[in-house]
């Protein structure tokens, strides 16, 4: 489903269907986390499947598409493909992070610093990226 | 008036669920029942009495097939549709899908606008079958 198609929803269901998007979209560092801890490849796998589905389900397609080719790819062994894709997919879950923390943010109407108008950093330190929300594409 | 108003939903993701209850609840009016899988589902029919079953395909644990098969040995039952969630879309696939008595099978990512409408024709189906 496009992102724009949310508007086919009536107008009273609109906001609820965004605060469960972007609750979605808060908890994408833990998607992120599990896929790359899983201990095998079958739980990696079927980290990236659940991702998938999950996405695009709430309109996050791209997010979607990427976790669905990472999974063929992942499924095929073919990591010189999977890396790529998968840089591709921490960018865009790493936006969509990002956007969501942005609105939080602005409805909170707090004065707390954020990610607003920063761009996300990428770090090696995996309990703090966890904490801030950020994803490592590495 | 379809009739159609009690549907669980047995997902092993609360994503998925959560979109599932907004959807069907909110948007289709229905009484939602979501289960987190197999078992959970298994273990509420005869409290709940489902009218039709939504049931994800890839679950740790028990499977969507697994749980299929499960259900089916319940009277309660009989003549229930059961429709797999899957994002297997291949024809093949599909036709695999169909082989362990579902109803049917609707493909993810599902369209949230019209699923509460979309279910109403495996409802309708079931009932002609019985």
């Amino acid at each position: 489903m496009p992102v724009a198609d949310f508007e086919q929803f009536p107008p009273a269901l609109q906001q609820e269907f965004l605060r469960l998007r972007r609750n979605f979209e808060a908890g994408l560092p833990a998607r992120w986390q599990e896929i790359h801890s899983a201990s095998s490849h079958e739980k990696k796998v079927f980290a990236l499947h659940r991702l998938a589905g999950a996405a695009s389900s709430y309109g996050c397609n791209q997010i979607g598409a990427l976790a669905r080719e990472a999974e063929k790819w992942l499924k095929r062994a073919d990591d010189g493909r999977l890396g790529p894709v998968m840089d591709r997919l921490a960018a865009a879950m790493n936006e969509s992070v990002a956007s969501s923390m942005e609105v939080s943010s602005a409805s909170a109407e707090t004065s707390q610093s954020s990610n607003k108008g920063e761009p996300v950093c990428v770090s090696n330190d995996t309990e703090r990226n966890s904490a801030q929300g950020v994803i490592d594409g590495n | 008036m379809s009739g159609l108003i009690r549907v669980m939903c047995i997902e092993d993701d609360a994503d998925i669920r959560l979109i599932l209850d907004f959807t069907l609840a909110k948007l289709g009016g229905y009484e939602v029942l979501c289960c987190d899988g197999g078992q959970a589902g298994l273990d509420k029919i005869e409290s709940f009495r489902p009218q039709l079953v939504l049931l994800d395909v890839m679950m740790p644990g028990m499977t969507g097939p697994e749980t299929l098969q499960a259900l089916r040995q319940l009277p309660l039952m009989k003549g229930v549709p059961i429709v797999f969630m899957t994002a297997k879309a291949m024809p093949d696939e599909v036709t695999d899908l169909l082989q362990y008595g579902a109803t049917g099978v609707i493909v993810k990512p599902f369209d949230p606008v019209s699923l509460p409408k979309d279910i109403l024709m495996y409802w309708e189906h079931g009932r002609a079958s019985c």
